[in-house]
């Protein structure tokens, strides 16, 4: 379970997150949903412990980030939004350096990479160096990498950008899959499709401020509005406004 | 923490390997530097060998048999050659051409000064020795006639040299001998940044580039331990390199003539292990400079353009060195690169290691490297880095 205290976060005059705080339960999808800019990225960062936040405190599993932050790290999963592979390197031995990052070795190191080379659907990629390989299977290392060591937590930031129909649909059912699995899964995105479909529950965020948080089917009765991205435009404006 | 370390180390090896540009650094400076010194050397050398006479062509040859004969029997060949006016080039195969007066003779017998014009060519250092070889012989000739000539009027030859100078060289080496191997040190010097740079530059700026530093950094590793591994990395394409330059030159110089070489080296063990040692060194503070630099760059492009400013730091220094070493403060002669190019040039060139600049080497290159190490993972943990990633 992931917990984020009032966290806020400024570089330089920028003010990037000003007041967020929601919690990401076990077994549930929770998405941080904003548009371009609005902090999303800062806020999956700060609890990646790639950030220390200005003020505010975010807690993994009951340890604070800031105060262990490799700690923390061993409970996580990171999904960033570049996937930033090794050319040279073929895809399992990705696995295999970031699997022994997180201190496995021998025969679990083995087991856990054709573990997840299975479940990814790696076979035919995993010995091959991962130069020139498509989007798609760009992101099956980078997603198998981020759950080699079988972390609770799982954060993904935008995971389906850049994608076709295809991965992004197998990226869904491999995180519906964690999430029955009881996995803790944390989520950005802007896209109000892949949000209705995958979460459990949404905080919206507009301008570094959590502007409301709840399940889909509540943010879309409360707002009135027919649909999440109607929902969004309405909430994410009032917000706004009272701001002003 | 051990076995973090073993892991980054190890999965850096197995990419750096693989890298083409980082394996041809080192087979180019590995194997071009003999190539380079092979050029060099052949330019040197005498063409014709050592016991290839000087060629003198002398106008007013038959009016001369006493200068001839005292030319040839210095080992000169000498031929005549009619000449009218001044000469504007030597003719072909000839070192140095005499010109006499006409009067010559006349002069000579009566004890009057002779104008003498000798004519030589100083393009290359071989004709500049020959002609100077020439000039050397004309004087003796002529100090040889003036005695004569004293002895023929009953004046003792020592009147003519008051004192006897007998020159004792008190330098450690002999300026020719140090100049040129200060040069070949150079090479060596030059060894860890060129064959390590390109790996420095993937280690870190590559990082950036290929945007991995964010997956990377969100690992339960502390920074340090990090830069550590690809330190040592880094070092190690620095130290194996450079030994693999140093193995093949010293090499390959053995079965040079040795009239070949303008320096003569002293190899020994226990003077092979002690270089190998400050080579390694050498490796661990060039290593960790070059990542200090590659932290700043944000790409392979960007860091490429440090990294040639970088390079003008060895150049400058051993220059500096070369050249202007009576100029240079005390203490510079203990900052690494300097002290390195003065303790392997005694090792190498004299067989004897001076242990006091040895250590000041060792100790300032380990003092240098813990310096940019502490910057580096000061840099690689700052938000910026990651913001900007």
């Amino acid at each position: 379970m992931i917990l984020v205290e009032n966290i806020g976060k400024a570089f330089g005059d920028v003010q990037a997150v000003r007041d967020v705080s929601f919690s990401a339960k076990d077994g549930a999808i929770t998405t941080l949903l904003g548009a371009n800019g609005s902090g999303k990225s800062t806020t999956l960062r700060t609890v990646a412990a790639l950030l220390r936040p200005d003020q505010g405190s975010v807690t993994v599993d009951g340890i604070c980030v800031q105060k262990d932050p490799t700690g923390a790290q061993r409970l996580l999963g990171i999904f960033p939004d570049q996937f930033g592979l090794y050319t040279r390197l073929t895809a399992r031995e990705h696995l295999e350096y970031f699997a022994e990052l997180h201190g496995l070795h021998g025969a679990p190191l083995t087991k856990a990479v054709e573990e997840v080379a299975s479940l990814l659907q790696m076979g035919d990629i995993l010995d091959r160096r991962t130069e020139g390989f498509s989007q798609g299977q760009r992101m099956k290392v980078a997603l198998a990498r981020a759950i080699i060591h079988k972390p609770k937590n799982i954060v993904l930031d935008e995971p389906t950008r850049g994608l076709d129909v295809m991965s992004i649909r197998m990226l869904r059912q491999i995180l519906l899959e964690l999430k029955e699995a009881g996995h803790c899964v944390l989520l950005s995105s802007h896209v109000m499709a892949e949000v209705e479909i995958l979460s459990d529950h949404v905080v919206m965020i507009a301008d570094g401020v959590v502007c409301a948080d709840g399940t889909p089917e509540d943010l879309v009765r409360d707002a009135g509005q027919p649909n999440l991205e109607e929902a969004f435009v309405v909430l994410t404006s009032a917000k706004e406004r009272n701001a002003a | 923490m051990n076995r973090l370390f073993k892991v980054v180390y190890r999965k850096e090896m197995k990419d750096m390997l693989r890298d083409k540009r980082a394996v041809l650094a080192i087979a180019s400076y590995a194997f071009g530097i003999p190539l380079l010194m092979a050029f060099i050397f052949f330019l040197m050398s005498d063409d014709r060998g050592k016991e290839a006479r000087t060629n003198v062509a002398v106008s007013g040859y038959d009016q001369a048999a006493g200068l001839v004969a005292f030319l040839e029997n210095e080992g000169f060949a000498v031929t005549p050659i009619s000449l009218e006016g001044e000469l504007e080039s030597l003719p072909k195969q000839t070192d140095a051409v005499i010109q006499l007066p006409a009067d010559y003779a006349k002069k000579l017998a009566s004890g009057q000064p002779i104008p003498v014009e000798l004519y030589v060519d100083d393009t290359s250092r071989q004709n500049a020795e020959r002609g100077d070889d020439v000039k050397g012989a004309l004087k003796a000739y002529s100090l040889q006639v003036a005695g004569a000539r004293l002895i023929t009027r009953g004046v003792p030859l020592s009147l003519l040299a008051p004192m006897a100078i007998n020159t004792r060289d008190l330098a450690p080496s002999s300026f020719i001998n140090k100049m040129l191997g200060n040069s070949l040190t150079l090479l060596f010097m030059f060894s860890p940044f060129v064959m390590a740079m390109s790996v420095a530059l993937d280690a870190l700026a590559g990082e950036r580039e290929r945007q991995s530093l964010q997956s990377l950094m969100a690992q339960p590793i502390s920074t340090p331990l990090l830069v550590a591994g690809k330190w040592a990395m880094v070092a190690s394409f620095a130290f194996g390199g450079t030994m693999l330059a140093v193995v093949v030159d010293l090499s390959l110089l053995q079965f040079v003539p040795g009239d070949m070489l303008p320096f003569k080296l002293q190899l020994t063990a226990g003077g092979l292990l002690l270089a190998a040692v400050e080579l390694g060194v050498l490796s661990m503070f060039v290593a960790s400079l070059l990542l200090a630099v590659s932290i700043h760059a944000k790409s392979f492009k960007e860091g490429q353009t440090y990294m040639s400013m970088l390079m003008m730091v060895p150049v400058i220094a051993g220059y500096a060195k070369l050249y202007g070493e009576s100029k240079l403060p005390e203490f510079v002669h203990y900052l690494p690169i300097f002290a390195d190019l003065e303790s392997l040039a005694r090792i190498f060139f004299d067989g004897t290691p001076d242990l006091m600049i040895t250590l000041s080497a060792l100790a300032s290159s380990l003092l240098g490297t813990i310096v940019c190490l502490m910057l580096t993972s000061r840099r690689l943990a700052s938000e910026q880095i990651l913001s900007e990633a």
